[in-house]
């Protein structure tokens, strides 16, 4: 006789598989929380930095010696450099929660308004140091709204590495409108669609910027042309006008 | 897009979770090993060998088949040849020569495929039992003696052996050696619930007249009239033991070419003779044949091509992707590697995927280890590295054999002896 169906076997399968769910989600909900507890401590560990600094250049502008600049700038540009790292990390984290996205989002919050706050201190530090660094303002999306903010963000990503600390980039995320800065900052440079990059005080670009068109931009606002720019194309009229001189 | 293919991939995961938890509880459930009966009388066997293109071994199965431990005057030899264009026809005439004690009968027909080879042997069988024997295995001695008492009582219809890769010489053989272990141990357990799906053609023993009263094996039925008659015993309620103390051996695939072909011809039999079958789909007329084995056999090429395609999908993107980007940047590699940096942590785990991955895995290996303990063989008995390669990477190849069933499927490709 062929044996009955083992129905016991099929209940007990589903409850060990709704169990296993759970777990997973029970073990999702907990690893949301420690990674909120995680970014928050980084988070307040990097504010202590900033205000540090804050207070770094504050201090220099009212002496007259410009001795400890490098120094100062190089653990701006670290602390910069450690609060994209995390802000990377929590987009991840963000995009990986099912469960946890309100405090997500807060955090995204705050890290945005520390990146503007350190946007505004590099210009408090170009006028007390006389730093020669472009910044520049990246204002990207979501991958619906914005197809190409992934292939400019890798664009940025390597003039970042190409000038390394000779060039400052912030990545605000435009959606962010619930923060009155973000809605500022997009209107002061005209801001309208994804990917926006402002260079220095331009006005935004609103499309996909091009890595030369990119390092024209850059290379045009340093006083003193970095060497990872590329070499000066100068017209020939020029190059004729320039020998005479020489000469005579 | 994104959503739809995050609902599949997390749909397959559930289901493959349910499947793979479903029978660890079979597993746990304890060995019910099937019962055997005491033989006061032996029965008369025939063994049928249809053979096609066997020049190579076409002797050495006879051979084996010749050499079982069972009275000569109660075991009848028929060697079908299907209409081969190699030198089958001369080796068979030399066996038999060579055995003049042996009641040997060779029929040789024009190629109509194994189904016809076999019901041509079928009508001239004149044993209880018959016993099919594909032309490139082997069986062991003792088989008839160990599996004859297994048929205990009138509604088992057929008895299979387990059955290993001969002699793996190279790595893709070794790699199927693994998995011919893991296999016979998973239908060891379908076979506690009366579920076994597929008869394979080397050894398997029936009751003749069960054959006969179902009419022998389906013809032209692209290579998969096993599987066929399988369904068919189970559409009508008869019983399949599957027994672990007998062995077969046979000639695994040694090259990817035949390999593939071997997989596809498989695979796509499975599905559409499931599918043929699929009025009995959730009858509980037919126990857990029907409310999970046959939902299984019809959605698992589904989930395989679900599983594997978004796991190259997701393995591969952010490669391609960079591969890709890496154009907007005049390819300069270079600038990137040297300012490349790594600060790993725990919490960047995807953890959700990670538990899900961690219990799947512990009972796989599970089953692997039970498997092998089973078959009294060691894990690393074929080599670490195809046993590495058969954990890792091989049902990954097999979800590419899916991918040509799917094809053929889509363009309704005849399969070929």
């Amino acid at each position: 006789m062929r044996q009955p169906t083992n129905k016991g076997k099929y209940i007990a399968a589903a409850a060990i598989t709704a169990i296993i769910f759970l777990l997973g989600l029970f073990v999702g909900l907990t690893v949301d929380s420690k990674r909120v507890n995680l970014i928050q401590d980084q988070y307040l560990a990097q504010r202590l930095e900033f205000e540090s600094s804050q207070l770094q250049y504050g201090y220099i502008s009212t002496i007259t010696s410009k001795d400890s600049c490098p120094a100062m700038y190089q653990l701006f540009y670290d602390n910069l450099k450690k609060m994209d790292e995390v802000r990377i990390k929590l987009e991840t984290y963000a995009l990986q929660s099912k469960i946890n996205d309100n405090s997500f989002e807060l955090l995204k919050r705050e890290y945005t308004i520390e990146q503007i706050r350190y946007w505004m201190l590099s210009q408090q530090a170009q006028q007390s140091c006389n730093q020669d660094v472009v910044r520049v303002l990246y204002f990207y999306s979501t991958d619906k709204e914005c197809p190409d903010c992934s292939e400019q963000a890798f664009v940025l990503d390597y003039v970042k590495k190409l000038f390394k600390d000779k060039v400052l980039i912030y990545a605000l995320d435009g959606n962010l409108v619930q923060e009155p800065m973000i809605v500022a900052l997009k209107k002061q440079f005209g801001v309208s669609s994804y990917p926006g990059i402002v260079i220095e005080t331009e006005q935004s670009s609103n499309e996909f910027v091009s890595k030369d068109r990119i390092l024209d931009g850059i290379c045009s606002r340093f006083k003193e042309r970095p060497k990872e720019c590329p070499a000066l194309i100068v017209p020939e009229s020029e190059q004729e006008n320039s020998t005479e001189d020489v000469t005579a | 897009m994104n959503t739809v293919v995050q609902v599949l991939l997390w749909m397959a995961a559930v289901v493959s979770l349910y499947f793979a938890v479903f029978w660890f509880l079979v597993l746990i459930d304890g060995s019910s090993e099937p019962r055997r009966k005491e033989m006061k009388k032996w029965p008369s066997v025939t063994v049928i060998i249809p053979a096609y293109n066997e020049e190579d071994c076409i002797i050495p199965t006879m051979e084996s088949v010749l050499a079982l431990d069972y009275p000569r005057e109660l075991l009848q030899l028929i060697v079908v040849n299907d209409g081969s264009k190699d030198r089958t026809d001369e080796k068979v005439k030399q066996a038999i020569a060579a055995h003049p004690e042996s009641e040997i009968l060779y029929i040789s027909k024009p190629n109509g495929g194994k189904g016809t080879a076999l019901n041509v042997g079928i009508k001239q069988a004149r044993g209880e039992y018959l016993a099919t024997m594909d032309s490139d295995s082997f069986v062991e001695p003792a088989a008839l003696m160990k599996m004859l008492p297994r048929f205990v009582e009138d509604d088992i219809a057929a008895v299979v052996p387990a059955m290993k890769v001969r002699d793996p010489k190279n790595w893709l053989q070794r790699i199927q050696w693994y998995e011919y272990v893991v296999n016979m141990f998973y239908k060891e357990m379908m076979g506690r619930l009366d579920c076994l799906h597929v008869i394979p053609g080397p050894f398997p023993i029936y009751r003749t007249d069960v054959v006969r009263e179902l009419g022998g094996f389906a013809e032209n039925h692209n290579l998969t009239e096993d599987l066929e008659f399988t369904l068919r015993l189970q559409s009508r309620n008869y019983r399949i033991i599957q027994v672990m103390d007998t062995e077969v051996t046979t000639l695994a695939p040694d090259d990817t070419k035949s390999f593939y072909a071997q997989r596809n011809r498989w695979f796509k039999g499975a599905v559409m003779n499931a599918y043929s079958y699929r009025w009995m789909l959730f009858n509980r007329k037919f126990g857990d044949f029907a409310m999970i084995q046959l939902p299984t056999i019809l959605i698992s090429g589904v989930l395989s091509l679900i599983l594997v395609s978004s796991f190259i999908y997701y393995s591969l993107k952010p490669y391609v992707k960079f591969g890709y980007n890496l154009f907007y940047v005049d390819y300069d590699i270079w600038t990137i590697i040297k300012a490349l940096t790594w600060h790993p942590s725990f919490w960047d785990l995807d953890f959700m995927s990670v538990v899900l991955m961690f219990i799947m895995t512990a009972i796989s290996l599970t089953m692997i280890y039970l498997a092998h303990r089973r078959a009294n063989e060691s894990m690393i008995a074929k080599g670490i590295g195809p046993f590495a390669v058969f954990l890792v990477v091989y049902y990954l190849m097999l979800g590419f054999a899916w991918v040509g069933v799917a094809r053929d499927l889509v363009f309704k490709k005849v399969q070929k002896w």
